[in-house]
């Protein structure tokens, strides 16, 4: 059987890949680093050349260097990446071409689909564009899986019988996800979701940052300035190490800051670590409290727990929510690794290598609500409301259709948009956020009724939570299909080209031999099965590791294209 | 289309666990991944038949929908002939079959009270009320028959219990102006200006902005300066109004007449005439184009201005003889529409008799410049009055004339009396 279901998690930290062999779940190792845990970091040598995962993060050299540019996704950001400019689609993008070489060259195939994990709490621009990013990282997705839900599948993917509400507190490097499902009869059912977007271990290590800067009586460095990147490195290994020592010294020489440079010499011990994080762990224990209040779950009813995203490493963090939640965290449960294997099991089980009668079936929920705007008679005034399409913990795949009548019995234009309301609470259109999603139908010819026409909305909102929405104009033919606008708010989000670099040339540049690497293994492992094009495979192969033994790009090139084309016939 | 029992395949009497258990047998059949289709099927009849309240009211559908649909027809067509006694007939059928349905409840609350048995239509309301407690509707509903019992029967239990009613429809739904005014009409019935004033301000300000849409509370705000003897504020009222006029004509229009309805109101219903004429001048302050309406505009102005002027010539004292004053404000008050005697207009015109020509031509010359407005639509009446002096109008005593006789000139639908105005009058007759 070969490998055809793969599950990457795109972390805002850290990537992994993982894949289904024997219908188990298993991470793929990085061969040049030997573990599966690649860093989010894409970054240039200092010959300019691309460096991505381990590689990025052992050269860290300032303004080379991009970390959680995930936070930015679907933002407008531009990164500069020595004279390259990138958006943080383009960055995602080529973490993923990263984790898709790391399968190819380690199983010799080439990775065409995967399902991707985002946080539950992203909504749909950043779920599109994360979208784009695979694409344009030649990997199709399959579907995108919330990360506490695919952490929650990888718990119970043959727990058939097993029964009870389970909580998945999702605490990575850039998010907070807080997710409930039940487990019933077989069936994974999420409840509900809360989280924030812009809560991680990030915080917890700027919150270090300023607590050592302070201890050392100096400012701390800007962000992306040549001391940043030292300092960031020394409070996420001295994090590291707190896990499991008492107390831990920072020395680091030479740090520029408040245009002075200093010498940075101190220790810090874990009771220090604990109040300085103490803040953070209260926020993300409040979003328990809002999780369960919007699920209607009490805290008694949890019955397991599981601790999900490289934050819950700090045994600070760990004792806080079992405390909280009153249970001891599931302890098969890897925190780094659970959300990949997730990923890798949802993919098994659309490409059938995973036996779906032996395993738990997935019910997911939306964590919000959709609707529309429309102008409503309230008393005596008319007010512009939202109006619901979609309640919040819907069961997704979820579709609606919902009759609204126009103002006017001559109205020729209906406007269409899409309305996202995570309080709950948004009674008007303008207490609820704009998604983007908007449309216009023009031209619909006057009323012939002493009726206003009427206008069908049908919303969409598939497994992988992206919106589609359709507005028609009843009894006539007239019909707009909604996609995303690139209107002034969001400033063409998902528009790669706003930024001059290429990121196939940048790609190129890398040093690792990226295509021929997998593509050698890939040759390799046909000629080792013996298969009857062997030797004209053996022949091209030859040609190709002579080329880049030549160091003769050109023809290297060349050379890859032939064995290419030839391993596409197969 | 399968029922959700069928969907689950399970028997209509199903418990919760039953339910839940069905539909995860189902789930494992239709997952999200491989029918999409039918697993929003079973996931629409999980969520409805795990819901109590919704399970009640889909089994009623199930069962009677149509029958149900049926007894509304003839309900509503009942309430409409106003036939109150067929319509709770109908609606107590819905009830019987469907005792969650809430619109029936509703609407037999209307058809009770209407028929009398307004005690049965406010219990129905209140039944309501605690089957919806979150529906402001039905609060301000509740509000509505007590608001309505209180002006019957002066009751001040019904006054409290609107009250109450119209506060927690006010809690629920802040922003519904609709609620706040009801609340300070009940106030203005109730005399309590000073709350009313509040509430209606609250309501201004409740959706978070003071805009052209806040336009009927401020007319009610008008209501409550008038009632409190405060009519200079009516001015300031139509600034406050004419700033957040958005700029459109379509805006200014809306709220210019708005001020005309009331102004009109006051003029035809309560006969204040000067009052009317402050809301039209604010009216056509708003820079609405409004020359359709010239004319009446120009009417009730007059008539304001000319009821200015008699509460000014009541007040002077300079003018002697004083039988032209009292001639003056009397052939006024008829002009404007007051019910008064041709008898007394006889007196009047007798008693002018004892005067010279000179003297009464002396005392009209100074009203005719003190009291354009007035003295210029009654003109010729003063003419005839002077004429009847003894004498010349140089003071020479002459001939007499026979009194003529007076008509009225106001042409408008001026019918109810202005208190305030006769009462002056019968004081000045009785001098």
């Amino acid at each position: 059987m070969s490998e055809k279901s793969f599950g990457i998690d795109l972390g805002t930290s850290t990537s992994i890949i993982s894949y289904i062999q024997d219908g188990r779940p298993v991470a793929i190792a990085d061969p040049i680093s030997k573990t599966p845990i690649v860093p989010s970091i894409v970054g240039l040598t200092r010959r300019d050349q691309l460096v991505i995962g381990q590689a990025a993060l052992d050269e860290a050299l300032p303004g080379q260097t991009i970390r959680e540019a995930k936070r930015s996704v679907g933002s407008n950001e531009v990164f500069q990446l020595g004279e390259h400019r990138l958006s943080a689609i383009e960055i995602s993008s080529l973490i993923l071409r990263k984790m898709k070489q790391v399968a190819d060259s380690t199983l010799g195939v080439d990775l065409q689909e995967a399902v991707i994990t985002v946080p539950a709490y992203f909504d749909d621009i950043p779920r599109r564009a994360t979208e784009q990013a695979a694409i344009a990282a030649g990997i199709k997705p399959l579907r995108l899986i919330s990360e506490p839900v695919a952490a929650a599948l990888s718990y119970g993917i043959d727990r058939l019988n097993q029964e009870g509400i389970l909580l998945v507190f999702d605490f990575g490097g850039g998010t907070l996800d807080v997710t409930i499902l039940e487990m019933f009869s077989g069936v994974l059912e999420v409840k509900t979701t809360d989280g924030d977007k812009e809560l991680g271990g990030k915080d917890i290590d700027e919150a270090i940052i300023s607590h050592v800067a302070n201890k050392v009586g100096f400012p701390v460095p800007e962000k992306r300035s040549a001391s940043w990147e030292p300092v960031k490195v020394a409070v996420e290994r001295a994090k590291k190490a707190l896990s499991s020592a008492v107390s831990h010294d920072i020395y680091l020489p030479s740090i520029e800051s408040g245009n002075s440079i200093n010498d940075w010499d101190t220790t810090i011990s874990t009771e220090e670590l604990d109040q300085v994080v103490e803040p953070i762990i209260e926020k993300a224990l409040n979003k328990i409290d809002s999780a369960l209040k919007k699920g209607g779950i009490s805290k008694g009813q949890i019955t397991n727990l599981l601790l999900v995203g490289g934050t819950c490493w700090m045994p600070s963090v760990r004792k806080a929510v079992q405390d909280y939640i009153g249970l001891e965290a599931e302890s098969g449960v890897d925190p780094d690794m659970a959300v990949s294997l997730g990923a890798a099991i949802s993919a098994g089980l659309k490409m059938g290598d995973i036996d779906s009668e032996s395993s738990v079936v997935l019910q997911d929920a939306s964590t919000y609500r959709l609707g529309t705007s429309a102008v409503s008679e309230v008393g005596s005034q008319y007010m512009l409301m939202f109006s619901e399409l979609m309640p919040a913990n819907s069961p997704i795949p979820f579709v609606r259709t919902q009759r609204y009548h126009m103002m006017r019995l001559d109205q020729d234009e209906v406007n269409i948009d899409v309305l996202q309301d995570r309080s709950g609470e948004a009674v008007f259109a303008e207490q609820a956020i704009a998604t983007g999603a908007s449309g216009v139908i023009k031209d619909i010819p006057p009323s012939t009724t002493d009726e206003p026409r009427a206008v069908d909305i049908e919303l969409r909102f598939d497994e992988s939570q992206i919106i589609r929405v359709t507005g028609k104009v009843v009894g006539i033919d007239k019909s707009v299909t909604i996609q995303l606008n690139s209107d002034v708010t969001h400033a063409n989000p998902l528009d790669t080209m706003n930024t001059d670099t290429s990121i196939e040339v940048l790609w190129e540049s890398s040093p690792l031999a990226t295509r021929n690497s997998s593509i050698i293994k890939r040759a390799e492992r046909l000629i080792s099965e013996g298969h009857e094009k062997a030797e004209m495979i053996e022949a091209r192969l030859s040609s190709l590791k002579n080329s880049i033994a030549e160091n003769n790009p050109d023809s290297t090139q060349e050379a890859r294209e032939q064995l290419t084309s030839l391993l596409a016939d197969i | 289309m399968s029922s959700y029992y069928e969907v689950l395949e399970i028997p209509e009497t199903a418990s919760a666990d039953e339910i839940k258990r069905a539909w995860a047998k189902k789930v494992r059949i239709h997952s999200p991944d491989k029918d999409p289709e039918g697993n929003r099927k079973i996931s629409e009849a999980k969520a409805v038949l795990l819901d109590p309240s919704a399970r009640e009211d889909y089994d009623a559908q199930l069962k009677y929908g149509d029958e149900i649909q049926d007894l509304f027809e003839e309900g509503y067509f009942a309430l409409f002939c106003e036939d109150y006694k067929t319509a709770c007939n109908y609606f107590q059928e819905i009830l019987a079959l469907h005792p969650n349905n809430l619109d029936a409840r509703n609407q037999l609350s209307v058809a009770l009270f209407r028929n009398g048995k307004e005690k049965e239509g406010i219990s129905q309301q209140l039944k309501l009320s605690q089957l919806a407690p979150n529906s402001a509707l039905y609060a301000k509903n509740l509000g509505d028959l007590y608001h309505i019992q209180f002006l019957k029967s002066k009751s001040w239990d019904s006054y409290g219990s609107a009250r109450a009613s119209y506060e927690r429809a006010i809690e629920l739904e802040s922003y519904n102006s609709s609620h706040h005014k009801q609340l300070a009409l009940l106030y203005i019935r109730g005399e309590d200006y000073a709350n009313a004033e509040q509430t209606i301000e609250n309501g201004i300000v409740a959706d978070g902005k003071t805009d052209i849409d806040d336009l009927d509370l401020m007319i009610v705000l008008a209501d409550v300066y008038l009632l409190t003897g405060r009519k200079h504020l009516v001015a300031k009222l139509a600034e406050r109004v004419k700033s957040v006029i958005p700029d459109d004509e379509e805006a200014r229009k809306y709220a210019a007449y708005s001020f005309i309805r009331k102004a009109v109101e006051l003029f035809h219903d309560h006969g204040l005439y000067d009052l009317a004429a402050i809301f039209v001048t604010s009216a056509k302050h708003f820079g609405a184009d409004l020359s359709e309406e010239a004319e009446a505009l120009q009417k009730i102005e007059r008539a304001g201005t000319i009821q200015r002027e008699i509460e000014r010539l009541v007040e002077d004292k300079s003018i002697e003889p004083v039988i032209i004053k009292m001639f003056l404000v009397t052939i006024g008050c008829r002009w404007l529409g007051e019910d008064i005697e041709d008898d007394t207009i006889e007196k009047l015109v007798e008693a002018a008799q004892t005067w010279s020509k000179f003297e009464l031509a002396n005392a009209v010359a100074v009203c005719r410049k003190k009291y354009p407005t007035l003295t210029s639509v009654l003109s010729s009446q003063l003419d005839s009055i002077v004429q009847l002096g003894y004498g010349s109008s140089f003071a020479n005593p002459g001939s007499s004339y026979a009194p003529r006789q007076t008509t009225s000139t106001a042409g408008s639908g001026c019918v109810i009396p202005i208190m305030m105005t006769v009462s002056i009058l019968i004081f000045l007759l009785s001098q």
